[in-house]
């Protein structure tokens, strides 16, 4: 080995050195290409997302026809980008435009894209077909039964677009089998729930009466988290459906204040009180503006802001030294609410002049540029 | 209809695109601006005719915008008429508008011809 080493060392060393040269040249040409291709993806990407939104744009105005976008859709980034563009614009729209950008869903090699896309064992592939028949007029029946299963899957992406699409399409019962699937999905976010929830709104009756009561079936399942309970008990109060104010009571009154989840008894006194039941504010008097957890010391002032009784305003004014800032803060607000008092010169026990003029100060100025 | 100078502040980009397309095929002049303080700047350099106002706008907010004009001892808010865009249906928030100097409110999701028809309404006024 030695003689070996003392013979051949030198060559051994530039062979090594050499073939570390080549790898390192393989190395950097390798990351040069895919930093190429990536660039020119993106620029593909910039120049036919332009193209696309020129077109549409003619074809929701009535220039052109869906041929002629048809004509141009070329690889899997033109659906996409597509189904992209035409999301967008579909939220601020309405009427005869949207019908148009509904067409535009049905171009057969776009439906025979995204129908392989839904076939595929992609949950992203799957997921973005999903969304693709969220956007459609109409699917085939057999697909609903596909898209309740996909809800209940665990990548929070395709739970969500399955359940968007059956918002859309599905049945009472495939909407309350997918609701709730999101529901017991930790992994999907409070805000993506309560989007679903709202989605359920533009496609129901006026008064949403059918949904109501499924958010109040769901509330009363034992199964589903507490938190997300707080949810469906905001969406009822998003949908103003006032007949609701007698299952929220008894719902109310069969917890226990000490153990209860605190979003939910967040979320039951403002629906509550905002849908003006009186019967709420001894227990907000008596328990919640003295409780120990901050946000429902906030809640309670602002329920007694709802009601204005003269019997809450030493309540609140007691609220303004509360430690929690939010809480002073909504107590304030409460106070302004009374129209017989001179809320600016109120000057609270407790607080100094200043303290009361830079608090006062902060609720007016939100009033004027609330919106 | 009378050629007008037209600014629109709106940050959806498709939705924005779609309103100036349509306005400049009816021979408006037409300006785009996706940013709250973007459009304002706008405004007071340029003085527009007709706004056409999103509420909910990066930078600054479409209500924001109007009360800095209505302030603006510089700025005549009367000369300018502005029809708003937004997602927010609540009467107090297009009341809100009007008192702000707004002629016409209009909620999302619109229909692009009733778009037009308030436009060339407050455009006639």
């Amino acid at each position: 080995m030695t003689d070996l080493l003392d013979r051949y060392g030198e060559q051994f060393m530039l062979i090594t050195a050499l073939i570390l040269f080549i790898l390192m040249l393989l190395v950097l040409a390798i990351a040069f290409v895919s930093r190429w291709r990536l660039r020119k993806k993106e620029a593909y990407r910039v120049i036919k997302s332009e193209q696309l939104s020129e077109l549409i744009i003619r074809y929701v105005s009535g220039e052109i026809e869906v041929t002629d976008i048809e004509k141009k859709l070329e690889n899997r980034t033109d659906y996409i980008l597509l189904l992209e563009l035409v999301t967008r614009l579909e939220q601020s729209l309405d009427g005869v435009e949207v019908l148009r950008l509904q067409k535009l869903m049905d171009i057969k090699n776009n439906r025979d894209h995204f129908n392989k896309w839904f076939d595929s064992d992609d949950p992203i592939q799957k997921a973005r077909a999903c969304l693709y028949f969220a956007k459609k007029a109409n699917i085939p029946a057999d697909k609903l039964p596909d898209l309740v299963s996909l809800s209940a899957r665990e990548e929070p992406m395709l739970s969500y677009a399955a359940t968007s699409a059956l918002m859309v399409h599905g049945s009472m019962k495939d909407k309350a089998e997918s609701i709730n699937n999101v529901l017991v999905n930790s992994r999907i976010s409070k805000m993506a729930v309560s989007d679903l929830l709202v989605q359920m709104t533009k496609h129901g009756n006026e008064y949403h009466e059918e949904e109501a009561f499924l958010l109040m079936s769901l509330a009363s399942d034992k199964t589903i988290p507490r938190e997300r309970i707080a949810i469906l008990i905001q969406v009822l109060d998003e949908f103003e459906y006032l007949h609701s104010i007698d299952f929220l009571w008894n719902f109310y009154q069969k917890l226990d204040l000490e153990s209860a989840h605190p979003e939910v008894l967040a979320a039951l006194l403002h629906v509550l009180s905002k849908f003006g039941w009186e019967e709420i504010l001894d227990d907000v008097h008596q328990y919640f503006a003295v409780c120990d957890k901050p946000e429902l010391r906030e809640e309670a002032a602002r329920c007694m802001g709802f009601f204005r009784k003269k019997v809450s305003i030493p309540i609140l004014e007691w609220l303004l030294n509360d430690p929690d800032y939010m809480v002073r803060y909504e107590a304030a607000r409460a106070l302004s609410q009374y129209k017989h008092l001179d809320f600016r010169n109120l000057n609270p026990p407790g607080l100094s002049e200043k303290e009361w003029h830079d608090l006062s100060g902060e609720v007016l100025a939100e009033s004027e540029v609330k919106y | 209809m009378s050629q007008k100078h037209i600014l629109v502040v709106e940050d959806e980009e498709m939705t924005a695109r779609l309103i100036v397309y349509r306005l400049k095929a009816l021979g408006h002049r037409v300006e785009h601006m996706n940013d709250g303080m973007d459009g304002l700047k706008y405004i007071l350099d340029k003085q527009p005719e007709v706004v056409v106002l999103d509420v909910m706008l990066p930078g600054m907010s479409g209500f924001e915008i109007l009360e800095i004009l209505q302030d603006s001892d510089e700025f005549d808010i009367s000369a300018l008429k502005v029809i708003m865009l937004s997602t927010k249906q609540k009467a107090e928030d297009i009341s809100r508008g009007f008192n702000l100097g707004a002629m016409e409110y209009l909620p999302k999701p619109f229909k692009m011809d009733e778009f037009l028809l308030r436009l060339n309404r407050i455009i006639k006024q």
